[in-house]
């Protein structure tokens, strides 16, 4: 006989449930069709990247010389990950990125042609 | 009288009566939904979003179900990927030192009032967090919702021969822990 011991359930807070059925349908409801602004928006994107791709560069020697000191600082282990991330304005927004690109989320099981999680 | 599925999906089916059949489909399931997901989480508020997720990805989806397994498994399966992906996600940003979630949900638990101050309880649900996640999961259905193995397997698309040695290590090393405390 197992020495387990049942195991409550978590309560929820009061009147929990009987909102949430409202709460669910306002937001399903609310949710509109927003592909043309994708769209829009690589286009966007394709028009910025070729703009900076065949515009004359700007950048001093003076950021070009802070670059290489950065790249010399962080291949010699000088910098870590974490300093890195402190001296940023947004390290949060960093870390998602590079987190985003390093370990695409599971998240996208679900909008793609994945067969196995609808199709039960 | 409980509503059956196929009610509830004739219901989702026709345009003019879709949202009422979804709001049935909410009634019926988003307790079972919100505690499957909670007992991985532990954290009201991420519960609460992961819960209101699954229904609204179950809203966009369920033209895909295929009435192979019923609502509660598909229902499931969409849940327990929710809080298993939440949870991957929280564990990566750990690497980068900004975020112990497991410090965070272990802190969750201590002060709690949903465990009414209960020691036992408490040591239970800190030592089930000890466990990997997908673990702790086939515990809590197998333990909890006394589900079969046929049907946890169509949850988590792993094989009964897995789920059966999970579980068994499982409650092998939570044994082991109560008993050494």
């Amino acid at each position: 006989m197992s020495v387990i011991p049942p195991i409550q359930p978590f309560k929820e807070p009061k009147g929990y449930f009987e909102d949430l059925p409202d709460q669910i349908m306002a937001r399903v409801q609310s949710k509109t069709d927003y592909s043309w602004i994708k769209w829009a928006a690589v286009a966007i994107i394709a028009l910025s990247v070729g703009i900076y791709t065949f515009l004359p560069q700007s950048k001093t020697d003076e950021y070009l010389v802070l670059d290489n000191q950065v790249n010399l600082y962080i291949d010699a282990n000088y910098w870590t990950a974490e300093d890195i991330l402190s001296m940023s304005d947004n390290p949060d927004e960093l870390l998602e990125g590079i987190i985003e690109e390093e370990f695409p989320v599971v998240d996208e099981l679900w909008d793609t042609e994945d067969q196995n999680l609808y199709e039960l | 009288m409980q509503i059956s599925d196929q009610e509830i999906l004739n219901l989702i089916q026709n345009p003019h009566s879709k949202e009422m059949g979804f709001r049935q489909l909410i009634q019926v399931y988003q307790k079972r939904v919100y505690h499957v997901i909670r007992r991985l989480v532990i954290i009201h508020e991420d519960a609460d979003d992961l819960t209101q997720n699954t229904f609204i990805k179950a809203y966009h989806h369920i033209h895909k179900f295929e009435s192979k397994s019923g609502l509660f498994t598909w229902l499931y399966r969409i849940a327990t990927n929710e809080a298993l992906s939440f949870l991957e996600k929280k564990k990566k940003r750990y690497l980068f030192s900004l975020d112990d979630h497991q410090e965070k949900m272990e802190s969750y638990l201590d002060h709690s009032s949903g465990l009414n101050g209960d020691e036992i309880q408490l040591k239970l649900q800190k030592t089930l967090l000890k466990l990997p996640e997908k673990q702790r999961l086939v515990f809590h259905l197998k333990y909890q919702e006394d589900l079969s193995y046929d049907e946890i397997s169509a949850i988590t698309g792993t094989s009964v021969g897995a789920l059966k040695a999970s579980y068994h290590h499982a409650v092998k090393k939570i044994e082991e822990i109560i008993s050494n405390q």
